[in-house]
């Protein structure tokens, strides 16, 4: 379970301080998928690198299950994201040098998982986001929708109990989009919690829950039945 | 297991990163390159100053504080009142020893000048009958303590008969020239092999005296032929006295003029104090500009790093972002740093080489060639090394400040 309480982010630069964030308060349980939707500048991406611990808190608690994570050195915060979080980003961030197989690799390689295990693992997971057929094609060579199933494959792989993402939709057009929600559905039922960034109500509306943030503000939490 | 596969997962990609940019990475090695071409002269300059030093203080520390060159100005010694001139010096019992290297034509001595062939110590004088021989009297002989291999001990050689003039071959004559053969001239004179030299036997040269900055120490007298004779027959000739040398100086002017000569006498310790004089203020320049190549080096360097830190950001955040440290990224920029460091001695190492082995290709220099492998190559490499591990720390210090948010930002 994620829980945040008074969270809040300031930002400096050239001796101006922006708040992001202003005393952000939420709980999102295990298995939950949760759209965070706002305009841009709203704070929606800054809450979800918090969560994320790919950035820190200014002030405020942030719980994650039993570990105090605004409280871990960086080497404990680092070991946090690599053991609990995966992320899926809008422009993908597939290293185009290498091909599908290597990249859905990489996390399994950051974690040390023995070679024959990380065959099984990447083919399990380019079978789940039917993509098996790509394994030896190179991020340049797919369309926008297979290169974020290549992301959500690389994402799945690190087996982590958090997927972030990050305007997944947001290169996407409506078709690949809506399908690709679909696939985030799936990654939910297997016991996962998901947690969507986006601008876009269309996508919002396929999750169970949506937080509107406006200003760094959490304006509205609405929970579908 | 795991941590190793990680490595050698982390070396592929680097390798594969400085591939994919090489275009990019180009520019790194060609400065790094270059810097390393330029340390490199400038350190064998430094060790053949030093090595030159070295050779010349072990003569002056060797008792030839007090020898020095004879130099004609107007009258070849070689000619009766040049004979009786130096006769009158060595009867004075103030030099008792003289030498000097010499070319000659020869169609005597041929099978000399087939075994030496390819082999003489003056580069550019390879002519087919050429026999390059290092003249000098038995004192000279006795005094440079020359290793004999084989043959007939200097002392137990008979010099009363002027007509005969004994020889020493170096050792690469050994097994070609029979021992104790004679030559016979169609001068009345004749040449009798007397002994060969052990092998990788030295000879101080004489030209050092007067090449501080370039000469060769010493040489290997291995196909040398060495003539004994009362007095060389060139116009510069070495020697040496073991009185004063100020004594020794006015002496030989004086007689040079009664006998109608003007001479040069040049002191080693002279020259070798007006060269080291020099020798410094080269030396200053040299340092100076080194210090200005790797200053310059570094600067350069670190640009380039930190503008591939800036290019590749976005990767490092990927990487960071799917589990990956921020050692594991230093490791791997760690990797692509020796690589370039690889790929540019490579590249620097046969560019010296091949300038070395063309500007410094004379028998008097070629000395250099050695001083490159020998001792510059391990000096130049921790520098490179250096200058690299410098010049990342800039590079790296803005890797570790830039959270991972940034880096993937677009």
């Amino acid at each position: 379970m994620i829980k945040l309480s008074n969270i809040t982010k300031t930002y400096k630069a050239d001796g101006v301080e922006t708040n992001a964030l202003k005393g952000i308060n939420l709980t999102i349980d295990s298995g939950e998928m949760t759209a965070i939707v706002g305009t841009s500048g709203s704070g929606k991406t800054t809450l979800l690198n918090i969560i994320g611990a790919m950035d820190t808190a200014s002030s405020g608690q942030y719980t994650f299950n039993e570990i105090r994570v605004t409280e871990l050195n960086k080497n404990k915060f680092r070991e946090f994201r690599k053991d609990n979080i995966s992320f899926v980003f809008q422009h993908f961030e597939l290293m185009t040098m290498y091909d599908v197989y290597a990249n859905v690799e990489m996390p399994l390689i950051a974690r040390d998982v023995p070679r024959r295990e990380r065959k099984k693992i990447i083919s399990q997971c380019l079978e789940k986001l039917q993509i098996a057929d790509l394994a030896s094609k190179y991020p340049n060579h797919l369309s926008g929708g297979q290169q974020q199933r290549v992301a959500i494959a690389r994402a799945l792989a690190a087996d982590t109990k958090v997927l972030l993402a990050d305007e997944p939709t947001g290169a996407l057009d409506n078709n690949t989009s809506n399908t690709l929600m679909k696939v985030f559905n799936e990654i939910r039922d297997l016991g996962k919690t998901v947690i969507i960034v986006t601008h876009d109500m269309n996508i919002a509306r396929q999750c169970k829950r949506i937080i509107k943030i406006d200003d760094g503000i959490i304006t509205e939490s609405i929970e579908k039945s | 297991m795991g941590v190793c596969v990680r490595n050698l997962k982390l070396l592929k990609y680097s390798f594969s990163n400085v591939a994919l940019h090489l275009y990019r990475n180009i520019q790194y090695i060609l400065t790094l390159s270059l810097s390393i071409i330029l340390i490199s002269f400038a350190f064998i300059t430094f060790f053949g100053l030093n090595s030159a030093y070295d050779a010349c203080n072990r003569v002056l520390s060797a008792g030839m504080k007090n020898s020095g060159t004879i130099r004609s100005l107007d009258h070849k010694l070689i000619s009766d009142k040049g004979l009786a001139f130096l006769d009158e010096l060595q009867n004075q019992d103030i030099i008792d020893s003289f030498g000097s290297s010499d070319l000659r034509g020869n169609d005597i001595l041929t099978d000399l000048v087939d075994t030496q062939r390819g082999h003489t110590q003056n580069y550019g004088y390879e002519l087919s009958k050429v026999l390059e021989v290092l003249t000098m009297n038995p004192a000279l002989f006795n005094f440079c303590n020359i290793n004999i291999d084989e043959g007939e001990r200097i002392s137990n050689l008979d010099f009363s008969d002027e007509s005969l003039i004994y020889l020493y071959l170096g050792h690469a004559y050994k097994n070609k020239v029979e021992l104790g053969k004679t030559y016979q001239s169609n001068y009345n004179t004749s040449y009798k092999v007397a002994g060969f030299l052990g092998k990788d036997s030295q000879w101080i040269n004489p030209n050092i005296a007067l090449l501080f900055d370039s000469a060769k120490p010493t040489y290997n007298l291995d196909y040398a032929v060495i003539m004994l004779i009362k007095y060389p027959n060139t116009d510069s000739i070495f020697f040496n006295t073991e009185d004063n040398f100020e004594e020794t100086r006015k002496l030989i002017l004086e007689a040079a003029k009664a006998h109608g000569f003007t001479v040069a006498v040049g002191s080693l310790q002279t020259v070798y104090d007006t060269a080291s004089t020099d020798n410094e203020i080269l030396a200053d320049y040299i340092k100076q500009l080194t210090g200005i190549v790797l200053l310059s080096s570094i600067i350069i360097m670190s640009c380039l790093s930190t503008v591939m830190i800036y290019y590749n950001k976005a990767q490092y955040g990927i990487f960071l972002a799917v589990g990956f440290s921020e050692q594991d990224i230093i490791k791997m920029l760690v990797f692509e740093m020796l690589l370039k460091i690889l790929l540019s001695l490579m590249l620097a190492f046969p560019i010296a080489r091949f300038l070395s082995i063309n500007w410094f290709a004379g028998a008097e220099t070629s000395f250099i060639n050695d001083i490159m492998w020998d001792k510059t190559f391990p000096i130049v490499l921790a520098v490179a090394f250096l200058v690299t591990l410098v010049s990342w720390i800039i590079p790296i210090t803005i890797f570790k400040k830039t959270p991972v948010t940034k880096m993937i930002m677009r």
